[in-house]
């Protein structure tokens, strides 16, 4: 078996179930919520919620496009990015991805929270934004 | 679901409902579905098995299982905190009979002749307070054709009843005019749309339907909006034909019974003609029918009879032959637990699926039967 097949076939199927692990999390946490008001807890639903679906569009990704005579390491290089709509935009290069708008919004959604508001209460500015996990949008979130 | 949340909510805050937890949950489960089966597909194309995923783990019940929190937890607090059972010493000791025959005749002839000795040997003891429970019909019924015709043989004051209502509708013809009826009450009903749409194809039409409810979802329109739609031919979605037919069919059915009157609605859903598969339901329908005026009316009588039939008291004088589920909450003097094969009963708990614990009583007896 040569490096590569190994590597999708036993290291990406690990990342499958930890992709997995993280979306189960996300989903019991959000269940386990008693109200949607609560910052820390919201946090720990999207942020599992995130890594979870990051990771597995990643093995997607890494499925559909990784062939043995590309630069293995121009290809890792390019799955180090947290843009979900990106990475599911490289999917659908290649397949169709039977998801509606609100799927996709919901992707756009955890994106925004990766990469904008994560470490958002580390810079000062927190101070005068509150609720960042409660909404993901300035004023009201409808669903 | 066009619910918008109060960007401040204070002092009451915003409680996390079922329809959130469910929105998110299909919504989560629908992205994975959708990706986990990229994965297999191109996986299958390389001769790999990157989809394989560990039996019980977190993972496979994302992307094979539905992530049911709510009947997760119900068995975990069954695995880990099974209900202690504690003597009743009030009531005195009890014998338990565990008894295995070889053919199942055996079973039922040996347990209708014990049940006959034992209101023999007890004269006090009324029939109601003897309780069977078999969650396999045939034996059920088997029980309770022995019971009577021993009854009628000795000329007993007794006789056995069963209580399998829920099977009224296991029957193909019976489940289809219960599926009617529910339609024509509320035509946006979608189990019973679904169902009449699937009904006499093993695939249940599975592939047309599918993209009809990924239209469903990116619109908002009801499954039976979107094959009105179809069938005016004001919408075009592919290999969906095999649908529009089945509902145009169901379309002209449910018009021509909207003008009949309730007895001959039960005539047309549930034909004499049609034997023993409409004959229970058909039995129960014929009873409701003097006291009610409309379909509706037929309808939120009948469901409830099939669902929970009224049981007669144990100070009556009928044994009781029900499933175990049914008898959840009873108690009787006598209770006999027939069909124990393995694997059949009882049901072992898997990952995901609800543990049978038995809430019912026995004061004098117990005698399990296999």
């Amino acid at each position: 078996m040569k490096p590569t097949e190994f590597w999708k076939n036993f290291k990406l199927g690990e990342e499958l179930s930890v992709s997995g692990t993280f979306i189960y999390n996300g989903v019991r946490r959000f269940y386990e919520l008693r109200e949607l008001d609560h910052e820390d807890e919201l946090f720990e639903v999207l942020y599992d919620l995130a890594v979870g679906f990051e990771r597995l569009l990643k093995v997607v990704v890494a499925l559909l496009e990784h062939k043995d005579s590309d630069d293995q390491e121009e290809f890792e290089k390019s799955l180090i990015t947290h843009s979900r709509p990106e990475l599911l935009r490289r999917i659908k290069q290649h397949r169709t991805v039977e998801l509606g708008p609100q799927h996709n919004d919901f992707l756009d959604l955890l994106a925004r929270f990766y990469k904008q508001i994560r470490y958002g209460r580390f810079g000062l500015d927190s101070v005068y934004d509150h609720h960042r996990e409660r909404g993901c949008a300035p004023s009201s979130q409808s669903i | 679901m066009n619910i918008t949340f109060p960007a401040d909510p204070f002092p009451f805050g915003t409680d996390n409902d079922d329809r959130h937890r469910k929105f998110i949950r299909r919504i989560a489960m629908k992205i994975a579905s959708s990706l986990f089966s990229i994965v297999r597909d191109r996986a299958g194309e390389l001769n790999l098995h990157t989809y394989e995923l560990r039996s019980g783990s977190k993972a496979e019940t994302v992307f094979l299982g539905e992530v049911d929190i709510p009947a997760e937890d119900t068995l975990w607090k069954e695995l880990l905190a099974p209900k202690q059972l504690l003597p009743f010493t009030q009531n005195g000791n009890g014998d338990v009979f565990i008894v295995q025959h070889r053919p199942v005749e055996d079973e039922i002839r040996t347990l209708g002749a014990y049940i006959d000795w034992y209101l023999q040997t007890h004269p006090g003891v009324p029939a109601g307070e003897v309780l069977v429970l078999v969650n396999r019909r045939l034996i059920g019924n088997g029980i309770r054709e022995v019971l009577n015709d021993l009854a009628t043989q000795h000329n007993r004051a007794w006789k056995a009843e069963s209580f399998y209502f829920e099977d009224a509708l296991s029957a193909p013809a019976a489940a289809e005019g219960f599926a009617l009826l529910t339609l024509l009450v509320n035509p946006e009903d979608r189990p019973a749309l679904r169902y009449l749409l699937g009904e006499g194809r093993a695939d249940c039409r599975r592939g047309p339907y599918a993209r009809i409810r990924a239209h469903c979802e990116q619109t908002g329109e009801s499954p039976r909006e979107v094959l009105q739609l179809l069938a005016a031919g004001a919408l075009q979605l592919r290999y969906t034909q095999p649908l529009v037919t089945r509902f145009t069919q169901i379309k002209q059915r449910l018009a021509a019974m909207a003008p009949l009157g309730v007895q001959q609605l039960v005539d047309a859903l549930f034909p004499v003609g049609g034997g023993a598969d409409v004959a229970t339901v058909r039995q129960v329908a014929s009873l409701i029918v003097p006291n009610v005026q409309t379909a509706s009316e037929l309808l939120g009588e009948l469901r409830p009879d099939i669902v929970q039939p009224e049981l007669p008291g144990t100070q009556g004088r009928s044994i009781w032959i029900m499933s175990l589920h049914k008898s959840k909450g009873l108690t009787a003097r006598l209770v006999i637990i027939a069909g124990c094969v393995s694997t059949s009963f009882p049901q072992y708990a898997r990952p995901h699926r609800r543990k049978f614990s038995g809430n019912w009583r026995s004061r004098d007896g117990c005698s399990m039967s296999a």
